[in-house]
């Protein structure tokens, strides 16, 4: 994979500024979208810098769309956390247990490779992008983030236990919604 | 052997992970794009002001990170030094309870660095051995050349100076101080206070004569003569006092004592 950016020699401030100047609109258009107020636009968007520095070491080895998808992901997730924590979303606390009862029984996985040889990325992002928000929010989490379930937990305010039965189900639902996108997989 | 629900389970991870890594792709491919719109579009440039906020929390992520590091890096040289400190120590500790020579040679460094203050040398050091030698060199010329029906009566020595006495049946003292200079920091002071102080050569070495004439009844003897002088070659200093003893007297020991 390439990188935009030099690997190695270029300092990290240096690195992370270029970022944050190339990035910069387009991660306050993303908090924008959580929160109306510019004084909280900046919180979040300065939080979730202080997450991408620690992140630097991942950012600089993925590609160009992986970074501007990674930034995305970072602004989202701090500013759900931040309108949690200043608890302006009320009754948004991720509603995953109720969702589930009325998730269909089905068997989710073909065994076999097809799925993995139809990539179709189109029809996997309407499928993403039709699951609830807060599933959004434990995928990105789990999978882009790397957070662990602990972290997780902590953001859903919940039991670090409750995160894998959480994950087990929103990934069955994330794969029924994709068979409906493409009804070939499986 | 892993049972069939938790291969299904790892399996259903392996291809979310994958689906996952399709949609920040697909994603970051529109948010690039509308990164580029975002980058044309004057009404969506970010206020200077903040702009420059949240670079100051970079700098200021940078300065902590470098903080963090340089600590990190401290408290590791610090366990290193701590660990051959210990490791010395434990070694010194076995010889100490094993040797009986170590044991001893501790024991009068300890001794020597109380009495003195300054001077760290273990008994046997080479250059303390050669003062010593030096200085008894001195006593023994003191001794033949002292004026007559004077007798030695005692010495001091320590590896920073030496000094002997000598008296005679009119309890007139001649006393010897000997220091060698040699790695030495310091000062040596002479009462010259209300003193006659001359200048001289003897033997083509300059000296000092110090005398001084004290009041009758006071503590002190009634006369006192100092003769100084600094062998700049081997580095020693020497002063011949005499109490009630006459210059002429001392003269001829000091001579004995420059050559």
């Amino acid at each position: 994979m390439e990188t935009r950016f030099p690997k190695g020699a270029m300092k990290e401030q240096a690195y992370m500024t270029e970022l944050y100047m190339e990035y910069e609109r387009l991660m306050f258009v993303i908090a924008g979208r959580y929160a109306a107020d510019p004084f909280e636009q900046e919180e979040i968007v300065q939080i979730a810098l202080v997450r991408l520095w620690e992140k630097i070491d991942t950012l600089r080895q993925v590609s160009p769309h992986a970074v501007a998808s990674y930034i995305a992901v970072t602004i989202r997730n701090t500013a759900i956390n931040y309108r949690r924590k200043h608890r302006k979303e009320a009754g948004r606390q991720v509603p995953l247990d109720t969702a589930m009862e009325a998730l269909p029984e089905l068997q989710v996985l073909p065994a076999d490779a097809r799925l993995l040889a139809h990539e179709n990325r189109a029809a996997v992002l309407r499928a993403y992008r039709s699951l609830p928000p807060e599933d959004q929010f434990l995928l990105e989490g789990k999978y882009i983030l790397h957070c662990s379930n602990e972290a997780l937990a902590e953001q859903l305010n919940c039991k670090p236990d409750s995160i894998r039965t959480k994950l087990f189900r929103v990934r069955k639902r994330f794969l029924a919604l994709l068979q409906k996108e493409d009804p070939d997989r499986g | 052997m892993v049972d069939r629900d938790t291969l299904y389970e790892q399996y259903e991870e392996a291809v979310l992970a994958l689906l996952m890594e399709q949609v920040a792709d697909a994603e970051g491919e529109e948010l690039l794009q509308q990164n580029r719109s975002l980058q044309a579009d004057p009404a969506a440039a970010v206020p200077a002001e903040t702009e420059k906020r949240c670079l100051d929390v970079l700098r200021r992520q940078s300065r902590k990170t470098r903080r963090q590091r340089t600590a990190r890096r401290s408290l590791r040289i610090a366990a290193r030094i701590a660990a051959a400190l210990v490791s010395l120590l434990v070694l010194y500790a076995i010889a100490f309870a094993a040797s009986e020579t170590v044991r001893v040679h501790t024991l009068n460094f300890l001794i020597r660095e109380y009495d003195v203050g300054t001077q760290f040398l273990f008994p046997g050091d080479e250059s303390a051995e050669e003062s010593e030698e030096f200085a008894s060199h001195i006593l023994s010329i003191a001794e033949e050349t002292v004026p007559e029906g004077f007798r030695h009566v005692s010495s001091e020595d320590n590896p920073l100076i030496s000094m002997f006495c000598f008296e005679n049946a009119e309890d007139e003292q001649i006393t010897v101080k000997y220091v060698n200079l040699e790695d030495i920091s310091g000062k040596i002071i002479i009462d010259t206070e209300n003193a006659e102080v001359i200048r001289q050569t003897i033997s083509g070495q300059e000296v000092m004569i110090v005398y001084k004439d004290y009041a009758p009844g006071s503590a002190q003897p009634d006369t006192m003569y100092q003769i100084v002088w600094i062998c700049k070659e081997q580095q020693y200093w020497i002063a011949v006092e005499g109490s009630n003893v006459a210059l002429e007297e001392l003269l001829p020991l000091v001579e004995s004592l420059i050559v």
